[in-house]
């Protein structure tokens, strides 16, 4: 084999032992929401005020974890019952904000990084949802 | 099923998603590493030494709104990247929040969630993207 395969796969095997056990816990709390929260769930989640359902809307995408077109369907049916904006919020926090693969970014990023990147994020996500709820 | 059953469930979904998704990391970065250090290293250097900062953030949208694949795969790019080129936290930042964006989407994005959230959506993502990258960069100075 190619020497240079072997330096490669030599880099690999080392971020493999840093970030492995990290992805584990990501996709064990992923499988676990994915069993244990079902869909219906996010529908019980908004109160109608549309100030803290935005809110609630941000908190529930960040934590919220998997491919987008998952996120279009949660939502689908809630457009037209829940305000506008607590459904943008959660759509944009869910692909902005990883609080699920927050050990991850972390490991390899760097902590200031990972915290001060969700947190940006997160506010983006509400000031999003804030401005679709007036807008749209 | 019951929360015994669930729980379960869960646990062999977690194991065979972790295999899965092990042996697709272990095989895709090994590629980047190879053709990473054989060719794309000194490109990317020279790239972003001869760019300016308005170019950078228009390349870390475009990167980042054309990436493909799970953030689990990007961040150990990135965090090679990033210490090989010298790459400000900034348009790092600027291509995670623009992977949000999502091109091929928009058709699926219109059929269930209708024109006026996918536009505002994807104008408010592509607009606010550079901000993201340039709020996290202060915001990590602070911490």
């Amino acid at each position: 084999m190619d020497r240079e395969w072997l330096i490669a796969w030599e880099k690999t095997k080392k971020k493999l032992k840093r970030i492995l056990p990290r992805v584990f816990i990501v996709i064990l709390i992923v499988s676990l929401i994915k069993f244990l929260v079902p869909p219906t769930f996010y529908r019980k989640l908004f109160t109608g005020n549309p100030l803290l359902d935005t809110f609630i809307g941000t908190v529930a995408g960040s934590f919220a974890m998997g491919n987008p077109t998952t996120g279009y369907i949660i939502v689908n049916p809630l457009i037209g019952k829940v305000f506008v904006g607590a459904i943008v919020s959660f759509l944009i926090a869910w692909v902005t904000v990883g609080i699920a693969q927050f050990p991850i970014e972390e490991e390899t990023l760097g902590r200031k990084f990972a915290i001060a990147r969700n947190l940006v994020a997160f506010v983006l996500a509400f000031i999003g949802g804030i401005i679709a709820g007036l807008i749209l | 099923m019951n929360l015994e059953a669930k729980l379960i469930a869960a646990f062999v979904y977690a194991i065979k998603l972790f295999l899965f998704v092990s042996i697709i990391i272990a095989i895709s970065l090994t590629l980047w590493n190879y053709y990473y250090d054989k060719k794309l290293k000194g490109r990317i250097i020279d790239f972003v030494k001869k760019k300016s900062e308005k170019e950078l953030f228009l390349w870390s949208i475009l990167m980042g709104a054309l990436s493909m694949g799970s953030a689990t795969f990007w961040y150990p790019i990135l965090e090679r990247v990033r210490e090989d080129a010298k790459i400000k936290d900034r348009y790092i930042a600027t291509f995670i929040f623009a992977r949000a964006i999502k091109p091929l989407l928009i058709p699926l994005q219109i059929a269930l969630l209708g024109w006026k959230i996918t536009l505002f959506m994807n104008i408010y993502l592509l607009l606010i993207s550079p901000l993201a990258g340039i709020l996290t960069e202060e915001l990590e100075k602070l911490l």
